[in-house]
């Protein structure tokens, strides 16, 4: 006995100590929410960039802000007092509202760095021919209705060269509507700005003071009066209410589920220690759960956390099956030593199923496989070695008198279902191939744990501001930034015949923005010398009805030009066009990526067959943004499902080893397959399109399911203990739906669709387990005794 | 003292008939339609000799203009609710947004907000003062923008009853553009 008790102790310290690392370790843990952590780890060279747009872009840098609810007026006002307030500060890469502060950076820029900026700068455009041509438009231009903006540049510009640059920045000039120069929604009801944040996307502290700084300087700016509000969204402000919204889910998830399990178990046990002591492994288990995550991952995603509420429902069982099977006169560790096979094959079954998703090469989904590994293993580790040490020596529980005669009479009348239960599955299966792959959603944004309402949100902002959704990108790189600008460069005559062929209405390079030291170098070796420029500009300018003196400014600017110093990345500090350049120019690994984002793209499939038979389009990359998404959805979707059926075909083997009986794994395995088939189709029914995450439900219905039907397959040595088990795996079952079922009412979709799954899979489970249960002798002798 | 006060306040209305811009703008309100012929004449700084030209203006209510300049060679200008379409004779275009542009904003709703008899648009973008009479009528406008002001200095357009007949810019460098309209019988 002295043995036992020291190993007890020992056991106890362990735990306690075990406790505390991992308390240690979770606390340290930071909680991510960003969709990047459900991308996969090692993806294709597109995948990858995707992945990095998502992670830390410049898209995901963006917040897009809208002022609404007062006068259009007043609107524009504030608009300028944000913005003004916001630029400068550390935070705040670019505030952009239309305003013309950046334009007139931008406009500077363009206008002082044109002859190194325009494509049409070459030798023979300075010619007396050249400059003749030059001028003659220009007589046009001054008589044509937009003269009267355009003609104060000619002076200094003869050759238009600004046009041509600020013609490329304009694009189909999709921009937002303005008023009172600020940008504005067409109907006036709201003033809009976009906020680009110098943390990325994936740091979500920085995120969390950048919207904190935002609401702040609204708050500063609106003052006391005034009736205007602010509305925010975007990749930041997304990562961040989702974040708060996982974590607030996630909390009262698991108080509520505590409650309710807490009370189930009280009134089951009528004793607080019972409780307490049952809870144990649950908790400990989801702690280590954790632990075991950000060990091994660096951070935990929001989802895993939320999902340790759902492992409350499972790991709680196993001291309900110690508890509620200990007889009055026999104490707890004969009782586990009788279950312990039991529980055994259950636990294995759990984490074959789950160890096929640590396989998994999307980072979240081998989470949440560690982590439910981690927590049963450790559960059940507890449940074996620290609870009988807690225990009382002479504990027992009462006979659930109320519950038992009740269950047994369930129990033995449910096999009359088995012919309705065969044609419902039958049926389910059949809807199930009617639907064929629909019932899958196909789309990455499933995986969103963006609430709809906000999505909607999002959409309608990005609407107003013309933002466009980058569908088609030509992506090539280099190893260092001008060498990916020359790339960029070599494309353009490929992009300027694809746009005359109408098969791209236009396309932006980050080479348009800054050209490369080459490209600069040519420009300027192709402008004349003072003498030359004014002998061909006099020829040019004869029989013409310039005044004389007339272009005194343009020789004066070339002169400049051609000593300037080339442009480099530094030159647009202070632009807005530093913010798209470093949105199409992004360091990718060791090298350069540079995007050129491809506007009005009919017929995708012409485009990508030109390009590929384009050798100046060679080593290029056509990336078509939404279909990659998807499909990288979709490959991940394969994946899982995949690992499910392996992990399916794993547990049918395991359990097959472990009872080396055929009737006794058909047993075993029916209600399972049976529960898995019925759920799916009960989901579909009720308008839910399936997701990976229902996959993982489905999942955890079979780990938790495997031990309904293993404890009922299981030859009871009494009648009594028969009442016993079938009591336990009762009350087991309420606790999991409860768990899960709390995390059904959660709003963030993916909480939801587990929550439903296990909920509706793990009851189905339990049903159909008594249902095709075999009559077992013991049970069927002794009807009549107690 | 009263009564000076009372005087001065009198004497600048026009005497005979009493009108404002809301009675004109009514007018402009009930037209649904219309076209005419202009001749256009720039005096351009840098030039030694002004630019003719010449062609047509449409307008639908409520907020199409349309101005096409047949010689010396074909262009047009198009304005159709925001959207500002530019056409060179070699059939390029070139669209803009109207309001993200002030200078061009202020030059194109100096007529169309007229043409549509629209009070509040006028109102908010020049300074209206108008004189004559309602058959002879002269409207300057200066932009309130301090934006526009620096293209545009001011725009006068005169006109009898719900017609125009000449609208005259006059822009901060010194240059001006004429343009006299005869309405197309219609």
């Amino acid at each position: 006995m002295t043995a036992a008790v020291r190993r007890g102790g020992w056991a106890i310290a362990l735990w306690l100590a075990g406790l505390i690392a991992c308390g240690l370790l979770v606390a340290r843990t930071p909680v991510t929410a960003d969709l990047s952590a459900f991308l996969p780890r090692s993806p294709s060279a597109t995948q990858q960039l995707l992945v990095d747009q998502l992670r830390d872009g410049v898209v995901s840098r963006l917040i897009l802000v809208a002022i609404e609810g007062d006068e259009p007026d007043r609107l524009t006002d504030l608009s300028r007092a944000l913005a003004a307030r916001l630029r400068g500060n550390p935070l705040v890469a670019a505030v952009e509202n239309g305003e013309r502060t950046a334009h007139g950076a931008d406009g500077a820029y363009l206008w002082s760095n044109r002859y190194l900026l325009s494509p049409a700068v070459t030798p023979d455009r300075f010619t007396a021919e050249g400059l003749r041509e030059a001028l003659q438009n220009d007589l046009r231009l001054l008589q044509s209705p937009a003269g009267m903006a355009l003609k104060q540049a000619l002076p200094a510009d003869p050759t238009a060269e600004i046009l041509r640059l600020t013609d490329r920045m304009l694009g189909d000039a999709t921009g937002p509507a303005s008023r009172n120069g600020v940008w504005m929604s067409a109907d006036g009801s709201r003033a809009l700005l976009l906020v680009q944040t110098t943390a990325p996307g994936f740091d979500m502290d920085a995120q969390q003071q950048t919207l904190d700084l935002v609401r702040g300087a609204f708050d500063e700016a609106r003052a006391a009066t005034g009736s205007a509000q602010l509305v925010m969204t975007g990749p930041a402000v997304f990562s961040v209410q989702t974040r708060d919204r996982i974590e607030a889910d996630a909390r009262r998830s698991s108080i509520i589920a505590t409650v309710l399990v807490a009370g189930v178990l009280l009134l089951v046990y009528r004793s607080l220690r019972a409780l307490v002591l049952s809870l144990l492994p649950a908790a400990t288990g989801a702690l280590a759960g954790v632990a075991a995550v950000g060990l091994s991952f660096g951070t935990v995603h929001g989802i895993t956390l939320g999902f340790g509420v759902t492992l409350l429902g499972e790991s709680v069982d196993y001291a309900i099956y110690l508890f509620t099977q200990t007889q009055p006169g026999s104490p707890a560790r004969r009782t586990l030593l009788r279950i312990w096979p039991t529980l055994l094959l259950g636990v294995a079954t759990s984490v074959v199923g789950f160890g096929t998703m640590l396989f998994s090469s999307f980072s979240g989904l081998a989470q949440l496989g560690l982590f439910s590994i981690t927590g049963l293993v450790v559960a059940l580790a507890v449940t074996r070695w620290v609870l009988p040490s807690l225990l009382p020596q002479d504990y027992s529980t009462e006979r659930p008198a109320r519950l038992a005669p009740l269950l047994t009479t369930l129990t033995s009348a449910a096999p009359a279902l088995r012919l309705p239960l065969v044609a419902v599955t039958l049926l389910s299966l059949a809807w199930l191939a009617y639907q064929g792959a629909t019932v899958w959603s196909a789309e990455l944004s499933s995986l969103s744990p963006v609430a709809e309402a906000d999505q909607r949100l999002d959409e309608a902002l990005r609407r107003d501001l013309g933002a466009p959704d980058a569908g088609h990108l030509l992506v090539t790189g280099a190893p260092t930034v001008d060498g990916a600008l020359a790339a960029a460069e070599r494309l353009s005559a490929s992009l300027e015949a694809l746009a005359r062929d109408h098969l791209i209405a236009g396309y932006d390079s980050p080479a348009l923005v800054l050209p490369s030291q080459e490209a600069q170098r040519a420009r300027q070796a192709a402008l004349p010398s003072p003498d030359q420029l004014r002998t061909a500009l006099t020829k040019a300018l004869q029989d013409l009805p310039f005044r004389a003196g007339a272009f005194a400014p343009f020789l004066t600017d070339i002169e400049n030009a051609r000593s300037q110093p080339l442009l480099t990345p530094a030159s647009l500090d202070g632009t807005s066009l530093k913010l798209k350049f470093d949105s199409l120019l992004v360091r990718t690994g060791t090298g350069w990526t540079a995007m050129l984002p491809l506007r009005g793209v009919a017929d995708p499939q012409a485009l990508s067959i030109r390009l590929a038979g384009d050798p100046a389009a060679k080593g290029a990359i056509l990336l078509n943004l939404k279909e990659e998404s998807d499909s990288l959805y979709r490959t991940y979707r394969q994946e899982a499902l995949t690992l499910a059926v392996l992990g399916a075909i794993a547990i049918t083997m395991l359990l097959a080893a472990a009872l080396r009986s055929v009737r006794s794994l058909v047993a075993a395995v029916m209600p399972l397959a049976a529960a898995v088939v019925i759920t799916m189709a009960l989901l579909t029914v009720l308008g839910q399109t399936l997701s990976i995450f229902h996959l993982v439900g489905l999942l955890l219905v079979v780990g938790v399911g495997s031990n309904y039907s293993l404890l009922f397959e299981r030859p009871e040595p009494s009648a009594a203990l028969r009442e016993r088990t079938v009591a336990s795996v009762a009350i087991a079952n309420l606790c999991t739906v409860i768990g899960f079922g709390t995390l059904a009412f959660s709003g963030i979709p993916v909480l939801h669709g587990i929550g439903m799954t296990v909920a509706i899979g793990a009851f189905l489970s339990l049903a159909f387990a008594a249902v095709l249960s075999r009559r077992h002798p013991a049970a069927a002798e002794v009807p009549c005794h107690g | 003292m009263a009564a000076l006060l009372l005087s001065s306040v009198a004497t600048p209305a026009p005497a005979a008939e009493s009108w404002g811009l809301e009675d004109l703008f009514a007018r402009f309100a009930k037209i649904a339609a219309s076209s005419a012929r202009f001749t256009e004449t720039r005096e351009i700084g840098m030039l030694t000799a002004p630019l003719e030209s010449s062609g047509t203006l449409t307008y639908r209510r409520p907020d199409f203009l349309e101005k096409r300049t047949l010689q010396p060679q074909l262009e047009g200008l198009r304005l159709e609710g925001d959207r500002l379409t530019l056409t060179q004779a070699d059939g390029a275009s070139r669209t803009l947004s109207v309001s993200a542009m002030p200078e061009i904003q202020t030059y194109v709703e100096s007529i169309r907000a007229t043409l549509r008899g629209d009070v509040p648009t006028i109102m908010r973008f020049y300074e209206v003062a108008l004189e004559g009479t309602l058959q002879d009528w002269r409207m300057q406008l200066t932009p309130r923008a301090e934006e526009a002001r620096r293209t545009v200095q001011r725009i006068v357009i005169a006109g009898r009853g719900a017609v125009i007949r000449r609208i005259e810019v006059l822009q901060a460098d010194g240059d001006r553009s004429i343009m006299t309209i005869q309405p197309d019988p219609a």
